[in-house]
């Protein structure tokens, strides 16, 4: 990739400026990868644009030059959905990050795409009021990125995902229009369930319209701590069988634990070897009968300590901890590879062995940290020797284990979405039939095929464009 | 008027067979249109004239139900009446007009139905886990799946939900259920004024009580505010006692708490607006039924505009207003069909203005066309279009019901 | 570096856990602890992207190659000769100010800093920058580790060098910038407020402690009265306080440039001068950048088989003056301050030393004395050492939304525990016309006690 000004950049260079038109190749080299570094390419160039005139302007800018486009938040996403492939430019909305408006009355907030998730709560918390889908990486990850991959997050047992708080959104379409599409409640297809979750291949979101709630009046917060996970495994399925629907359910095992206590000096019981954090959220009233029955069950099922955190402190401190919990991964192993496989939620304690048979196959540690309530797994494969062989091994036993989510009936993707990293897995999930649906509507919706190509569908032709050391990895 | 609805009917009775009749009725090029048990089928534009109906009544098979996992996978000629049973006997149930008999799964769904404790619950579209649905072309397939969480691939089961059968038959979904809650009571208040109902209903909005429903009654009898709770003994009490508390400084006239019988009493009557607000115990007078949807702030201005233009026309009006969901549903009667069409026009214009209004029922003259049933078409309706193009371009679907003519 | 890096050790944030109400299981069942991994000793970034947010840089640019996250990806690349040394990507990396925010932020421990350090190392006198940004950091690095008694003819020299035209520039350069007083105190020679502080102070009342006092190469003239203020409030604490005659500026910002040998060298130096006053129980620093460049030496001359022994002794017992206060308790004060405060955390206190509470705890104690919220306090405003001469444009860029936020607090005066935050604040809010007086803790805690 050299810097040769072409058309393209050229008039992009004119349209916004040359200072917000990356063209430097050791520049772009640091937007290669997103929070995933399994893949890498990078981009032909980075583009800054403000406001959706320009966004619209960047989009026919390449259509007329056919050349692909992908936009770009924070770069926390976890399958590669914001890399550049086919030779395309990168279109970052980070610093389009103003918040429009916090409509009290209405409780709804209106944002641009490179708004933080968790500024939108901060803003809306002097009037009472949050935004509930809190994905771990909420401090960092944008809106934008929100919308494109449907992010969930622990809280989401209860209060739902990112599809069921976005009203409507201002989208620049693959073919450069600019459409405001409208909340689920006006008459029409539901057109934002489509968009939400599509991963940017559809358009590009350059304002977003999502819902607040009221900050619930209690919080229970327990962290109980069980021998191993398959007991930790029975006690989810046993809360969730008594008619608990906590605000969130979530499970770590052992290695997990040993990183967070390094990372964050906490004091876990050391034979512990998984932790279950259950939190129930709502009115005060039954709230501490909710929270008692739940550690009734925990003890009941082999819990060796449920301890309460009591004050915002000590939640705040319990929940940096379950939110860092990947990046902690870091003091344990130099990479990781991050799993994002869907159960049903039963099938809970056959899964995690399973993970443990494959892990053991390949000689490779497994650290567990995932949505138990929801059946959300994220075995994360820990490695240190970055080499082609190593990494082989590594992506073939996260095949494995996606391989035995689908056959227990679930999902390949829970919430990281399925990029460039899970394309060529659609096909375990789907059939031909279901994908040339997909199809249909991708062709309807993108019909230059420009827009964030490669991602979502697989191209049926193994790796494309990846990595030197993905294509190493692969041979 | 009333256009003839053909003798054809396609009925297959698995996934195969209704690939294999709509290939046939394509290569036919049969126009279509998709029914289960036809309980909904006055709501929408009428219908252009079809070759045939695709009646999903004989797809009613429970593919997958695992209690320990609170999700369903049925096929949705499933009837309500079945399907609430086959939950209720595992303490579970499908919280979306839970109280209704009447009609199969599948017309719940492409209507988008409204039910009584949406607020508490969620809408038809956020219970939908995925399915599988028939293209006009008799291609069969799934989408999304059986997972409570699950972002592989578009979202097109959700939407295919409240598409009016136009896109695509559903043929299969899968749905996430929920604990039956131990306690479902409700409180009904009264006050002297809609406006007074609707300001203790942003008293309760304001307070952190959960309620399942806030409705707000008007036009049969004074206006009252009717607050449901879902849980725990403990929850339910403590929860109705201050929401109530709240309610009641609002110049309350009147108070009833409703426990058991006469909550769910209470909740069959407000979980289908159309039943609610055209009762059939009235006599088969000819009535319109508005839905108006937009910002809650703004639900107060058009229900009293429209209430105003009721009275001033002298049509019999009620009214259940949702505040916390942005909704309201108008229900006119009257002998006097003009005055009752014109009063029809009026609050539908009333409510164009800032909001969406639509007709869920409405007599044969007011749904000649489809804008005058859903208004005109949105600011997106050429993404609509593209959608619908790029599932059936023959538009095998688009009888004319929908949006826009689709 | 390592020891201010363990959760264990740190003073004041040190988290307690999950309320440790229920007793932990024995321990002596160590089995599945044994499955624990070992730690990394040098965790690798793993791209999360929690820096990202902490990082004012990347918050003012908004590029990623002004980020931590980009800026390892750079340096990575750079190792793996996947790029070259550009003139941009020098650039980049010596636009990060070393504030230390993103390690407080990084879940995985990348000592990132050190990384920096050693990158810059490499590009040491790189002619990929320009011209007068490698002029003016050699002259200062260079000014600032003479001797005392020499440091005039130096800054006879740099006068000289203002004569060539290139003091003006700097003027010019350094005008609003905040390090204004830096750069008429280093060039000009003027030292402004001229308090000296005696090199033996004893104790009030019983001894606890004899202490050695790092008076810092700028701050020893620009910021006597700090100085001055710290030694009476040791004193009133029960120290002995000695000022080592021999020290010198403790490299600071030479450990930054990636100048590790002057760094190296300033050390043994300073290790000489303290252990030459005799046994001391603490090294006291007033100034947050030369405390964390203090607790530091250990690991910068873990490999120098004279000296790592002694400078590890060293690193362990400097305590930040307000840490150290803090620890020992003071009298209560006797003068009632009726100020608002708003206390702005020095990156190299909160995020190089993790001393957040102290000071806090110490200016609530004032009667009279409101301290009022400030958002984003442990935010940088900009100093960073020589910072704003060096990238003014960026500097200020990074001080603005820090002036907004002390505007909005509604604080009359701003607290800072480093003289560079302190001249920056006090410039810019000049500059906004905020009326806003900048001191150090340690001036307040002095007039409380006065």
């Amino acid at each position: 990739m050299t810097a040769t000004p072409d058309a393209l950049l050229a008039s992009l260079a004119r349209r916004l400026g040359q200072d917000r038109v990356l063209t430097d190749p050791s520049e772009l080299v640091v937007y290669e990868a997103d929070g995933s570094t399994m893949h890498d390419v990078t981009p032909r160039a980075v583009v800054f644009p403000r406001g959706t005139e320009e966004v619209a302007a960047v989009v026919q800018a390449c259509l007329a030059n056919g050349v692909a486009f992908v936009a770009r938040g924070a770069g926390t996403g976890l399958s590669g959905g914001a890399m550049a492939l086919d030779g395309g430019i990168v279109v970052a909305l980070n610093r389009m990050d103003r918040i429009l408006g916090i409509d009290v009355e209405d409780r709804r907030a209106t944002v641009e795409p490179g708004v933080r998730n968790l500024a939108v709560s901060e803003a809306a918390a002097r009037h009472g009021l949050f935004y509930a889908p809190d994905p771990s990486s909420q401090a960092v990850c944008t809106l934008g990125g929100n919308v494109a991959h449907n992010s969930g997050g622990p809280h989401t047992l209860k209060h739902g995902v990112t599809v069921n708080h976005v009203l409507g959104v201002q989208l620049v379409t693959p073919w450069g229009e600019v459409v405001r599409v409208g909340g689920p409640d006006r008459p029409g297809y539901d057109l934002l369930a489509l968009l939400t979750g599509a991963e940017g291949t559809l358009g590009i979101v350059t304002e977003v319209e999502v819902a607040l709630r009221r900050i619930p009046e209690g919080v229970r917060t327990l962290l109980a701590s069980f021998p191993d996970v398959d007991r930790a495994s029975a006690a989810v399925s046993a809360i969730i069988g008594a008619g608990i629907v906590p605000a969130a359910l979530e499970m770590m095992d052992d290695v997990v634990v040993g990183a967070l206590e390094a990372a964050f000096g906490f004091a876990f019981p050391s034979d512990a070897g998984a932790l279950l954090l259950v939190e129930s959220d709502g009115p005060e009233p039954g709230l501490d009968r909710e929270a008692a029955d739940v550690a009734e069950v925990c003890r009941a099922h082999g819990a060796l300590d449920v301890r309460s955190a009591d004050t915002a402190a000590e939640r705040a401190e319990v929940w940096t901890a379950r939110k860092k919990a990947f990046g902690a991964l870091g003091r344990v192993a130099r990479h990781y590879y991050t799993q994002d496989g869907v159960i049903p939620r039963t099938r809970l304690p056959d899964m995690l062995r399973h993970v443990r048979e494959v892990a053991a196959r390949h000689g490779l540690r497994v650290a567990n940290v995932f949505h138990a309530g929801d059946g959300n797994l994220h075995p994360c494969i820990l490695f240190d020797e970055d080499d082609a062989a190593t990494r082989a091994k590594v992506l073939e036993a996260g095949a494995e284990i996606l391989r035995h989510c689908v056959e227990l009936g679930g999902s390949l993707t829970g919430e990281h979405g399925v990029g460039v990293e899970k394309r060529e897995a659609m096909a375990l999930l789907f059939s031909e039939s279901d994908l040339e649906l997909m199809r249909r509507l991708s062709d309807a919706w993108d019909p230059a095929g420009l827009c964030n190509p490669g991602k979502v569908l697989p191209m049926g032709a193994g790796c494309v464009e990846l990595s030197p050391r993905a294509r190493q990895a692969a041979l | 008027m009333n256009r003839a609805v053909p003798d054809v009917v396609l009925e297959p009775g698995d996934a195969d067979e209704a690939a294999e009749l709509l290939r046939g009725a394509a290569s036919n090029g049969l126009a279509l249109l998709v029914r289960g048990h036809g309980t909904r089928a006055s709501q929408g534009a009428l219908p252009r004239d079809v070759d045939a109906v695709f009646s999903t009544a004989r797809l009613g098979a429970v593919e997958t139900y695992e209690p320990g996992d609170l999700t369903l996978t049925v096929g949705c000629g499933i009837g309500l009446a079945a399907l609430h049973d086959l939950l209720a006997e595992r303490g579970q149930w499908l919280p979306l007009q839970a109280e209704r008999r009447r009609g199969t799964l599948g017309g719940l769904l492409a209507t988008a139905a409204d039910g009584v404790v949406d607020l508490g619950y969620g809408r038809p579209r956020d219970l939908v886990l995925g399915a599988r649905v028939a293209l006009a072309d008799g291609l069969v397939a799934r989408a999304r799946g059986r997972v409570v969480k699950n972002v592989a691939g578009y979202d097109v089961p959700r939407l295919l939900v409240g598409s009016f059968g136009t896109l695509g038959a559903l043929l299969e979904v899968s749905l996430r259920v929920a604990p039956r809650p131990a306690r479902r009571t409700a409180a009904l208040l009264g006050y002297a004024s809609v406006a007074d109902a609707l300001l203790a209903a942003e008293r309760v909005r304001e307070g952190r009580d959960e309620p399942v429903f806030v409705d707000v009654l008007a036009g049969a009898c004074e206006p009252q505010l009717a607050l449901g709770f879902d849980g725990s003994e403990e929850r339910v009490a403590g929860c109705r006692r201050r929401a109530v508390a709240a309610a009641e400084r609002v110049g309350c006239t009147g108070l009833m708490l409703l426990d058991d019988d006469a909550s769910a009493e209470l909740r069959r009557r407000l979980d289908d607006p159309v039943a609610h607000l055209l009762p059939e115990d009235e006599g088969a007078r000819p009535g319109v039924v508005v839905r108006w949807s937009g910002r809650p702030s703004l639900l107060g201005g058009w229900l009293s505009a429209a209430l105003a233009a009721a009275e001033r026309a002298g049509v019999a009006v009620r009214a259940d207003a949702r505040p916390a969901l942005g909704l309201g549903f108008l229900g006119l009667t009257g002998d006097d069909a003009d005055a009752l069409e014109a009063t029809a026009r009026e609050v539908l214009t009333l409510g164009r203005r800032r909001g969406a209004a639509v007709l869920l029922a409405a007599p044969d003259t007011l749904r000649g066309e489809p804008e005058d049933v859903w208004g005109p078409p949105p600011a997106d309706w050429s993404l609509m279009e593209r959608t619908a193009q790029a599932l059936d371009p023959q538009r095998v679907f688009s009888c004319g019901r929908f949006v826009g003519g689709l | 570096m390592d020891a201010p890096r363990d959760p264990a050790a740190r003073p004041d944030t040190a988290p307690t856990g999950v309320p440790a109400a229920a007793p932990a299981a024995p321990a002596e069942d160590a089995s599945s602890t044994a499955d624990r991994p070992p730690l990394l000793e040098q965790p690798e970034c793993v791209h999360c992207g929690f820096c990202l947010p902490a990082c004012p840089t990347y918050a003012a640019l908004g590029t990623e190659m002004d980020s931590p996250r980009g800026r390892l990806h750079l340096m990575r690349a750079l190792d793996a000769g996947r790029i070259d040394a550009t003139a941009s990507v020098v650039r980049h990396l010596d636009l990060c100010l070393t504030c230390h925010a993103c390690e407080t932020a990084c879940p995985s421990g990348v000592p990132y800093a050190e990384l920096l350090e050693d990158t810059r190392e490499k590009l040491l006198d790189s002619l990929l920058r320009p011209r007068r940004q490698r002029v003016l950091e050699r002259l200062v690095t260079w000014a600032v580790a003479l001797p005392p008694g020499v440091q005039r003819a130096g800054i006879a020299a740099l006068r000289l060098a203002e004569r060539m035209g290139l003091g003006r520039r700097l003027a010019d350069a350094s005008r609003g910038s905040g390090h204004r007083a830096v750069a008429a105190g280093l060039l000009l020679g003027s030292p402004p407020d001229g308090v000296v502080v005696p090199s033996h102070t004893p104790a009030v009342g019983r001894r606890r402690m004899r202490v050695g006092l790092l008076q810092g190469c700028v701050a020893r003239w620009t910021f006597g009265r700090v100085n001055a203020h710290t030694v009476r409030l040791l004193a009133l604490a029960g120290c002995d306080v000695v000022v080592p005659p021999a020290q010198r500026c403790c490299g600071a910002l030479h450990l930054h440039g990636g100048r590790r040998e002057e760094a190296r060298r300033l050390a043994r130096r300073n290790l000489a001068a303290f252990e030459e006053v005799g046994e001391l129980d603490a090294v006291v620093v007033n100034a947050a950048g030369c405390g964390t460049t203090l607790k530091d030496w250990g690991r910068l001359l873990a490999d120098d088989p004279v000296w790592a022994e002694r400078a590890a002794a060293l690193s362990a017992k400097t305590r930040d003056a307000l840490e150290l206060l803090d620890e020992l308790g003071l009298p209560p004060a006797r003068r009632p301050l009726e100020r608002r405060v708003a206390y702005h955390d020095a990156c190299h206190l909160a995020h190089g030393q993790h001393v957040r509470a102290a000071p806090r705890r110490l200016l609530e104690a004032i009667p009279g004395l409101e301290l009022v919220p400030l958002t984003d306090a442990d935010r940088c405003c900009g100093s960073a050492g020589i910072y704003n001469l060096l990238h003014p444009k960026e500097a200020q860029a990074i001080l603005d939304p820090k002036l907004a936020r002390l505007a909005s607090s509604g604080a009359d005066v701003v607290a800072a525990a480093n003289p560079g935050c302190l001249m920056q604040i006090a410039a810019g809010a000049r500059r906004a016309g905020l009326r806003l007086e900048t001191r150090h803790p340690l001036e307040l805690l002095g007039e409380a006690h006065g």
